[in-house]
């Protein structure tokens, strides 16, 4: 590579990383649903992306590139996480405020409910399919997975949130009330 | 007769993925227009995935992670870049792909894909035309696309309600900004009465939030509390739905 090409890819490189962290934020939160988490991963992304650019042979695939980078953080985050019980996740009875139910009402929250609640194989395809739009090869490539693996993953996860989303009855899920609970 | 050929779900979403080749997508089309079941199958899947983006369109960026001189840097949808569509007619709805028949207007789609159901509600048909991207290209598409029914239902005895909903980057059509695209859109309002314009009240609070502006909205455009919740409410008042 001469100097010239050198700084001409240096350059490109920069724009389309910067260019690229909003969306690699987006499908980092849609995995884990913690705006911490997701600032932690996409900031460990872009570090290890700088460090190895010398790997990125084809510019083209740089997109593709980034996003198997964030896979691999995230897989190493789930890999770090202990297997225990956060307090703050246990449901409890009392849990379901009036307040919750509202909060619930927002249809963007129930579908990002609903896909927390998938297994995180599922979610992460998901999310590369349906929010940043990659090819079942290009997923397959980012994730390390087969390509029917790819496709049976995105067919159980579609499947469960139509289940969850779409074929209950619309006042109990997309058009909820708040719910009123009499404290005896 | 049109022979019924069974499809999988896998089948499917390679099809509403643009996965399949043009061959096979023209198959599926075909099928979709003359088999009811098949055409509620694909609807279904592509609910859910249009439910999935617009869920996390909303999600709030750090600044740190912002790209420079972006509003709000949508995902890059292939379908969404290469003009592809879906429509869906309340439980029975139609879908087909912009893709593979680019040189048809919106109408003739329409036309073609509406079920035998909806075909008997034509009639009086309410349809929202959903943007959510500034290119000026996309912009004249909706409305071209709009001005194109608008006339051709003013023109019938059939009766068209319209609705123009705008979020994220969309917004810039319904920005008083004098852009071309504004006028006509302002120029659309005046001449018909059933044309509404809605903007999502999301991405309007994330910008004032986030850039401290509050944005000067064409005469005549209603804020909805958010895009997502506006698309499903017309979706189950039976509204064809259409992104552009």
């Amino acid at each position: 590579m001469n100097p010239l090409e050198f700084i001409c890819r240096s350059s490109t490189f920069k724009k389309q990383l910067a260019e690229m962290r909003p969306r690699l934020y987006k499908v980092a939160f849609s995995w884990c649903h913690a705006a911490d988490v997701a600032d932690d991963l996409v900031q460990d992304t872009v570090i290890k992306a700088i460090r190895n650019a010398s790997s990125l042979r084809d510019m083209k695939k740089m997109n593709s590139w980034l996003f198997a980078i964030l896979a691999n953080c995230w897989r190493d985050y789930l890999r770090r996480q202990k297997p225990t019980d956060d307090i703050d996740e246990c449901i409890f009875t009392d849990d379901d405020t009036p307040e919750l139910a509202q909060e619930r009402q927002n249809i963007t929250d129930i579908v990002q409910q609903a896909i927390a609640t998938l297994p995180q194989g599922q979610r992460q395809v998901l999310s590369l399919v349906d929010l940043e739009g990659f090819s079942y090869a290009e997923v397959a490539e980012i994730v390390g997975i087969p390509a029917g693996t790819v496709m049976s993953r995105l067919n159980r996860a579609r499947k469960a949130l139509s289940e969850q989303l779409l074929e209950l009855k619309e006042e109990n899920v997309l058009t909820r009330g708040t719910h009123i609970r009499v404290v005896k | 007769m049109h022979d019924k050929k069974q499809y999988s779900d896998e089948h499917l979403n390679a099809f509403i993925d643009d996965q399949l080749d043009t061959a096979e997508k023209a198959e599926i089309l075909d099928a979709v227009r003359h088999d009811a079941e098949l055409s509620q199958r694909v609807c279904k899947l592509q609910k859910i995935h249009n439910l999935i983006q617009l869920s996390y369109e909303s999600v709030e960026v750090p600044e740190r992670h912002k790209a420079i001189n972006n509003l709000s840097q949508p995902a890059k949808f292939k379908w969404f870049a290469a003009a592809s569509f879906f429509l869906a007619i309340g439980s029975v709805a139609g879908w087909i792909s912009h893709q593979t028949m680019s040189s048809d207007s919106l109408i003739n789609i329409a036309q073609v894909s509406h079920t035998p159901a909806a075909k008997n509600n034509a009639e009086n048909w309410k349809l929202m035309l959903h943007v959510s991207t500034a290119k000026p290209q996309r912009l004249n598409i909706v409305l071209d696309e709009a001005e194109t029914l608008l006339e051709e239902y003013a023109n019938s005895s059939r009766k068209l309600e319209l609705e123009i909903l705008a979020n994220s980057e969309g917004i810039a059509l319904v920005t008083n900004n004098g852009k071309d695209y504004n006028k006509r859109l302002q120029t659309l309002q005046q001449k018909y009465t059933n044309l509404a314009v809605t903007v999502c009240g999301q991405t309007l609070n994330r910008i004032q939030r986030t850039q401290g502006k509050t944005l000067k909205l064409l005469p005549d455009t209603t804020v909805v509390s958010s895009a997502v919740n506006q698309m499903v409410k017309r979706q189950q008042s039976g509204w064809s739905y259409i992104r552009i």
